[in-house]
């Protein structure tokens, strides 16, 4: 045992590991949607932003920079040891944030693109599934660290029916195995069209729940928010090994 | 229940990693990449005949490299779903093998680079800890296909007392020495710390550490609890890699 000593005045509670900033999208947050808490093993704590429009987020408005800043700093302070968000697109505000704490900060699963980039043979092309397709642009993939000269084929939930009219708008009900159809068909599609597809990259909050479905339907690898925050969080909290020799 | 179909090839299933091996053989510790309860997964192990720290070392990775992707594709015609390795310095080859295969290919923590550096600021350093260094350095990283803006604090255990008999048993700095047949981890966790100490008190900023070497992971901890910083390795990476290429389905409630 050891001897542990208060960290700060009247801190409520200990051990989360993980924070995520919280947009107000007013949508159902199901298992294995990044605002559910129990869609991972281990404990998250929320930081609801009220003072930003989420809206704004999408196509990294300069108007909502200040308020992601001021987040991340002040949940910094708290203990947790990395954060994340709950929109891809936030990627316009990863550099600044980054730069803002000394504690990790992953704010859109398309840091992943150069990581996945390093580990698929040289001719394979990388799918990328977004809330909404037209905002990942050169930009967006710039500030991801994308370098590589492989093939990118991007497409977006924006078209869809059951996804867009429950989460890309405020809702209070998904049909979540009439959603899980509607990304399987995308992936499948995207795979006939690009037959060299070596692996999928979901950019939206609300698509991990559907990544089991994708990969059982294509056989390819899906890395989304919920691959890179376990990622992270299995890095700021090392346990020790157990196992036998 | 769905219909399964066998590849015809497979003598077993059920394994996404595919570990690719060292012609080497330590006592692997749980903690170990080589050790398959440092996983919560099946790993399936393939030896690579011939693959050694001297070669590695010597940069004459040719000697080995024809052999190293034959077994990378007896391990994809296995049915694993991704394939890794057990020797950080294989970054040099990781574009070959990745590129001899259908599959992912993750041969070394130093992949990880790119993304550590994009989740921390451009002023803090990352800290690197390889089996030995030289041959890893920040020249080697470099040439071997990672370019971070971050300065890298770059260090090897070769000149630590509990580590170096463990290289001298891979044939690093000397003669082959196969007799070791046991190592105290106590002292390799010992030297390990006072490294990752000293690095941070010369470079303060520093904001993460990775680990090169397959037999580092059991002290990732001991490095975490030192230097309060996260701690990368293979296992995060290995961990990584299986979570992608088999992602489980969803539970929880709402």
């Amino acid at each position: 045992m050891a001897i542990y000593r208060q960290k700060g005045k009247r801190v409520l509670n200990e051990g989360f590991c993980v924070a995520i900033i919280d947009g107000d999208w007013k949508v159902p947050y199901i298992p294995g949607d990044v605002t559910n808490a129990s869609t991972y093993p281990f404990p998250v704590v929320y930081h609801f932003l009220d003072d930003i429009d989420v809206t704004l987020i999408l196509n990294g408005d300069p108007s909502q920079r200040e308020p992601v800043i001021k987040a991340v700093k002040e949940i910094a302070s708290s203990g947790v040891r990395g954060i994340s968000g709950d929109c891809g697109f936030l990627i316009h505000y990863q550099a600044d944030a980054a730069r803002a704490v000394d504690i990790p900060v992953y704010l859109s699963p398309l840091l992943q693109l150069p990581l996945m980039d390093a580990v698929l043979a040289g001719d394979r092309s990388i799918g990328i599934i977004a809330a909404v397709a037209s905002s990942v642009d050169e930009d967006v993939i710039s500030k991801a660290g994308f370098k590589g000269r492989r093939e990118l084929v991007v497409r977006g939930m924006q078209d869809s029916n059951v996804f867009a009219s429950s989460l890309l708008q405020p809702s209070t009900s998904i049909d979540s195995d009439a959603a899980a159809n509607e990304v399987i068909e995308l992936c499948l599609q995207m795979q006939q069209e690009h037959p060299n597809l070596g692996a999928y990259l979901f950019e939206c909050s609300m698509l991990p729940p559907y990544s089991h479905a994708a990969h059982a339907a294509t056989g390819l690898p899906v890395f989304d928010f919920v691959s890179m925050i376990n990622y992270f969080q299995r890095a700021s909290y090392r346990k020790e090994f157990t196992g036998y020799y | 229940m769905p219909i399964y179909r066998s590849n015809e090839t497979q003598q077993q299933c059920g394994y996404a990693a595919g570990i690719l091996c060292m012609d080497e053989y330590l006592p692997f510790p749980p903690g170990t990449v080589n050790n398959a309860g440092t996983f919560d997964y099946p790993i399936l192990y393939k030896l690579v005949p011939g693959w050694s720290s001297a070669d590695v070392v010597a940069g004459t990775e040719a000697n080995f490299l024809p052999v190293l992707l034959e077994k990378a594709r007896e391990l994809e015609q296995a049915g694993v779903r991704f394939i890794s390795g057990n020797c950080g310095y294989a970054m040099r080859l990781q574009e070959e093998v990745a590129n001899a295969v259908n599959i992912p290919v993750a041969m070394s923590p130093l992949l990880q680079l790119p993304v550590i550096a994009a989740s921390l600021g451009p002023e803090q350093g990352i800290g690197v800890i390889g089996a030995a260094a030289p041959p890893l350095s920040t020249e080697f990283i470099e040439d071997s296909g990672i370019r971070v803006e971050n300065e890298l604090i770059v260090r090897g255990l070769q000149d630590e007392p509990g580590f170096a008999g463990l290289l001298a048993a891979c044939g690093v700095g000397g003669e082959k020495d196969d007799s070791l047949v046991e190592y105290d981890t106590d002292d390799i966790c010992a030297d390990i710390v006072r490294v990752a100490t000293r690095m941070q008190e010369e470079n303060p900023s520093m904001g993460a550490m990775l680990l090169e070497c397959s037999e580092f992971p059991l002290y990732a901890k001991a490095v975490q609890d030192a230097t309060g910083l996260p701690v990368f390795d293979f296992v995060t990476l290995i961990d990584y890699m299986h979570r992608a290429t088999l992602p489980p389905q969803s539970r929880g409630f709402m």
